[in-house]
């Protein structure tokens, strides 16, 4: 399969993850957070930030903040661990919970820059998401890279 | 940890990072533009399309909620309209009262000018009377007014309303006290008149029915009349001034009173409408006493 056409199925299901794990779990793992930190740092930064922007623009359609700031957060998440790729091994376990904790504190803090420059009130941050994004982050990025072969096999 | 032994030439790092930051300047530049620009009812036709697609239950969720809050606003605004018209009706029907009241003061002011004309016009008015109270026993019998002995009122004095710029005889006053007075009606049975028809000068004796209206005896047997004709106070009346309009001739009657014809006649005064009666003086002024 074309890689770009692939690296978009493979967002579509990052985000169907999302919205099903979000639906039943509350607390579930920021699966877009993590699909995208996994793109920058296997596709590099240009791959990272277009899924990084396409699949926050798809955050936005189904939220309620501003549209546009998770669009324009991943898209820097993603940006940021592509530069991260040359230094981070993207196999080790212990390095993937940093680079998902990495991704997701940077990811919160450009949105609440955002919310706070348009005026939107921002919901409080469920800690156990966090807690929760961290810790299967490994196991999220093995996922990910299983299904992104699948895919690339078909 | 460091990654660096990808095989990745310096000479193409940098080309490809320049190239990520453009896209991504560019992004930013656009999710800017997403977020500060008015773009919101594009941002409400995405976001609608992506929950049908991602989401059909939400999205069937969603378009049920608004379906039964529209139901609901309907039923609101229906209140409202309701209350509303509630409201408009009784402010009509006001209103409408008021119009009618005012149309009331309009026709009361028509006749008070037609009677200030006529009684400055006329010596012989005594007084502008209202009428203050009716018999519901003897409808068409007799009125009181509210003029008295204190006003110059006096028995025997001729009772007119002004119509259309003519008078109509309505009675005679028959009783009088200080501060009232009984005028009989013309309708009244105990009322007759020396009448009149000008086209013929036929002469007759017009009297009350008890009813709505009078009827005219005493007309020769060969006499034509014809509907619509008028019947006025006779000349050779000594109580009632001469041509005064009595009423019109509404049909010959198969009553035979000593071989004399009669005629029903319909009062040229409307004696439903008795608001002012204008008291005159008697033919030569005799007959009236106290």
């Amino acid at each position: 399969m074309n890689p770009g056409l692939g690296l978009a199925v493979l967002t579509l299901a990052a985000l169907a993850g999302h919205m099903v794990l979000a639906w039943f779990f509350p607390s579930a793992p920021h699966v877009t957070v993590l699909f995208v930190a996994w793109c920058g740092i296997r596709h590099g930064s240009l791959r990272g930030e277009l899924c990084g922007f396409a699949a926050g623009l798809a955050l936005d359609s189904l939220g309620l903040g501003p549209f546009g700031t998770q669009a324009v957060a991943l898209a820097i998440v993603g940006y940021l661990c592509g530069l991260a790729r040359r230094k981070v091994d993207g196999e080790n376990g212990a390095a993937r919970m940093v680079l998902a904790g990495g991704s997701l504190a940077a990811f919160l803090l450009v949105r609440s820059g955002l919310f706070r420059m348009t005026g939107f009130e921002e919901t409080a941050w469920n800690l156990w998401q966090g807690a929760w994004t961290i810790l299967l982050a490994p196991a999220v990025f093995s996922a990910f890279r299983f299904v992104g072969r699948r895919v690339r096999a078909a | 940890m460091p990654a660096t032994n990808r095989g990745v030439q310096p000479r193409d790092v940098m080309p490809a990072d320049r190239r990520a930051l453009t896209v991504l300047c560019i992004l930013a530049a656009l999710g800017m533009g997403l977020i500060f620009g008015n773009a919101t009812p594009l941002v409400h036709g995405v976001r609608d399309i992506t929950l049908r697609v991602v989401l059909p239950e939400a999205a069937l969720a969603s378009w049920a909620g608004r379906a039964t809050g529209g139901i609901g606003e309907r039923f609101r605004d229906m209140a409202a309209a309701f209350d509303e018209n509630v409201g408009l009706r009784s402010a009509a029907a006001r209103l409408e009262g008021e119009v009618h009241d005012l149309s009331l003061l309009v026709e009361e002011n028509r006749r008070l000018r037609a009677l200030l004309q006529m009684r400055a016009d006329d010596p012989k008015v005594v007084a502008v009377a209202l009428v203050a109270a009716r018999d519901p026993g003897r409808w068409f019998g007799s009125v009181l007014l509210d003029k008295g002995r204190r006003h110059g009122v006096r028995r025997g004095l001729i009772g007119v309303v002004v119509q259309q710029g003519a008078r109509a005889l309505v009675g005679r006053v028959v009783e009088v006290w200080e501060n009232g007075s009984k005028l009989l009606l013309v309708s009244d049975p105990l009322f007759a008149a020396v009448a009149s028809l000008p086209r013929t000068g036929d002469d007759g004796v017009v009297e009350g029915s008890g009813g709505p209206w009078l009827t005219m005896r005493y007309l020769s047997p060969d006499v034509e009349v014809t509907a619509g004709e008028q019947v006025v106070t006779s000349t050779r009346s000594g109580v009632f001034p001469p041509n005064l309009l009595i009423g019109r001739i509404e049909r010959r009657t198969e009553e035979r009173v000593q071989g004399y014809a009669a005629a029903r006649v319909r009062p040229a005064a409307n004696l439903n409408r008795l608001y002012q009666i204008l008291l005159l003086t008697p033919a030569g002024g005799s007959k009236v006493s106290g």
